[in-house]
């Protein structure tokens, strides 16, 4: 189990006490908040566009929007919940200017995974996690085919296998973030694993 | 793959998460101890879950902070957008009420109206008088823009280099440009107690002796990196002393723009369609009135000539072309 998952919900008890001194005007506090949530925001923002420089950008103006809506945020969601749901609807609106602008459409599935098509910049801003050469070969050329199969995979799927299977989150807090039943999570879960797994598997032939 | 194998591969997931029914699941237990495909199959979903769970997280570029804090301070683009429109005037504009103003443009862009105008208020050149009340009575009535006029004569006073003033929207904002005028007025006044400056209160002084004097703002660099403005309608209304002032200032304002693209339906009252050759043009010519030194010459030309208070050019709508 890596980070992602020791990162859940649990080690962000202290946001809402960090919101409210945002919202009294503590740059600080927000701050904080920011560098509590900057790395899972930018780590959901790539695993849902696949361009690491547009997913550190789009965790820009979703930790923008957040600020200048933090008046009107009442903590009726958890602060990660109420972030999520924005980075995941700019996302859904940047993946539909991809759609329109054919941006990465036909993005080869043995390519690296970045926006570089010689190089492999995303290994490179990847977290270092003290492998071995060969281990970590093998560990990139995974990332590389797990984030472009994620690529077909239409948005509510993709999102679903991504924050539960990747970002270890609850069906409780997913259905929160996708304000939809916990049932119509678990469908949806098992059938983005169902399409994951076949286009791995058409991609592995 | 055996027909059956389909129904039950799509129940895998579920079924590995402990979430199918009793029945369900021995069902696939059971196929899953005759079918070696579908086990394997399971194991695979096991392994691409497993490898799902070890992508690490993305790194935060380093100045991903500073650059946030960077937008929070910066202008939004709409913003900027308006002082690309508004240049010669925009050093002077309270982010505020360029805010009020971005939302005006947007509505402008919408809707091709503006809800409130924008009011530039000009530089005084004497004490303000009423002549021309009757024109503005007509105007009130028209408008739903004209707190502005309700205070008839901003009190600034004909400071060199002070930048004209836009005033958007609500009272509050102007009440807000006065003070600060007021305050940069008292400054200079201080500064240089020898300089008569007529007093600025509104409607306190009527046709007295003033300097002459016309202001430029301070001087604006191009941005030359900036994209190229689409031609640019404006409708302005010019408030003054007498109409005849107003005609002769909106003239030499306008005086390289073709007669043909300026169309009075009232003396005070324009429609500017400047195609986008000539919005460079317009924007340039709208920055000084004059050369503060052509304007004292003027003045010493003309020692004791009253003329308006103040001639405010208010917006009332500006849209792309």
């Amino acid at each position: 189990m890596t980070g992602n998952f020791a990162e859940g919900a649990g080690s962000h008890s202290g946001d809402a006490e960090l919101v409210e001194r945002a919202q009294a005007g503590d740059r600080s506090a927000f701050d904080l908040l920011m560098e509590r949530h900057e790395r899972e925001v930018i780590t959901v923002a790539y695993r849902m566009l696949g361009q690491y420089e547009d997913a550190a950008e789009l965790a820009q103006e979703a930790f923008l929007r957040a600020y200048r809506g933090l008046s009107g945020f009442r903590q009726e969601a958890s602060f990660r919940t109420w972030l999520y749901q924005i980075t995941l609807n700019l996302s859904r609106h940047r993946r539909r200017w991809y759609a329109r602008h054919r941006v990465g459409q036909t993005i080869p599935l043995d390519a690296p995974a970045g926006d570089d098509p010689d190089g492999d910049p995303v290994a490179e801003k990847i977290a270092d996690r003290s492998a071995g050469p060969r281990e970590e070969a093998a560990r990139s050329e995974l990332r590389g085919k797990i984030q472009a199969a994620l690529g077909r995979l239409p948005d509510p799927f993709r999102r679903v296998v991504v924050l539960r299977d990747m970002e270890g989150m609850s069906y409780e807090e997913i259905a929160k973030i996708c304000a939809e039943p916990v049932g119509t999570v678990k469908s949806r879960l098992h059938r983005a694993r169902g399409m994951l797994r076949a286009v791995l598997e058409e991609t592995s032939r | 793959m055996n027909p059956d194998c389909q129904a039950f591969r799509e129940k895998l997931s579920a079924y590995m998460e402990g979430e199918l029914e009793p029945a369900e699941r021995d069902a696939v237990t059971g196929h899953l101890g005759q079918c070696s495909a579908c086990a394997r199959e399971l194991g695979a979903l096991r392994q691409m879950l497993q490898e799902m769970k070890q992508v690490p997280a993305i790194q935060v570029p380093a100045d991903f902070r500073r650059k946030f804090w960077a937008k929070v301070e910066g202008p939004a683009v709409g913003q900027l957008l308006l002082r690309r429109i508004l240049e010669p005037w925009y050093l002077k504009i309270p982010v505020g009420a360029l805010a009020t103003a971005a939302v005006v443009l947007l509505a402008v862009r919408i809707t091709g109206v503006v809800p409130n105008s924008l009011k530039v208020g000009r530089i005084p050149i004497s004490a303000y008088n009423d002549v021309n009340s009757s024109a503005r009575e007509k105007n009130r009535a028209s408008s739903d823009d004209l707190k502005f006029q309700e205070t008839p004569a901003a009190p600034v006073a004909a400071n060199e280099g002070e930048a004209p003033v836009l005033v958007a929207g609500p009272a509050k904002m102007k009440a807000r440009q006065l003070a600060l005028l007021e305050r940069q007025r008292a400054a200079k006044a201080s500064a240089r107690p020898s300089a008569s400056v007529p007093s600025p209160v509104a409607g306190a002084v009527s046709a007295g002796p003033s300097a002459h004097r016309y202001v430029s703002p301070a001087p604006f660099p191009m941005n030359t990196m900036q994209p190229a403005l689409p031609g640019l309608r404006l409708r302005v209304r010019l408030y003054a002393r007498d109409v005849t002032a107003a005609d002769d200032r909106v003239l030499r304002l306008l005086a390289e723009i073709p007669a043909k693209f300026i169309q009075p339906p009232l003396p005070i009252h324009y429609e500017l369609q400047l195609p986008p050759e000539l919005v460079e043009t317009f924007l340039e010519r709208l920055k000084p009135i004059g050369s503060s030194m052509d304007l004292e010459q003027e003045a010493a030309a003309s020692p004791g000539s009253d003329s308006p208070a103040q001639i405010t050019l208010d917006i009332l709508s500006f849209d792309f072309r």
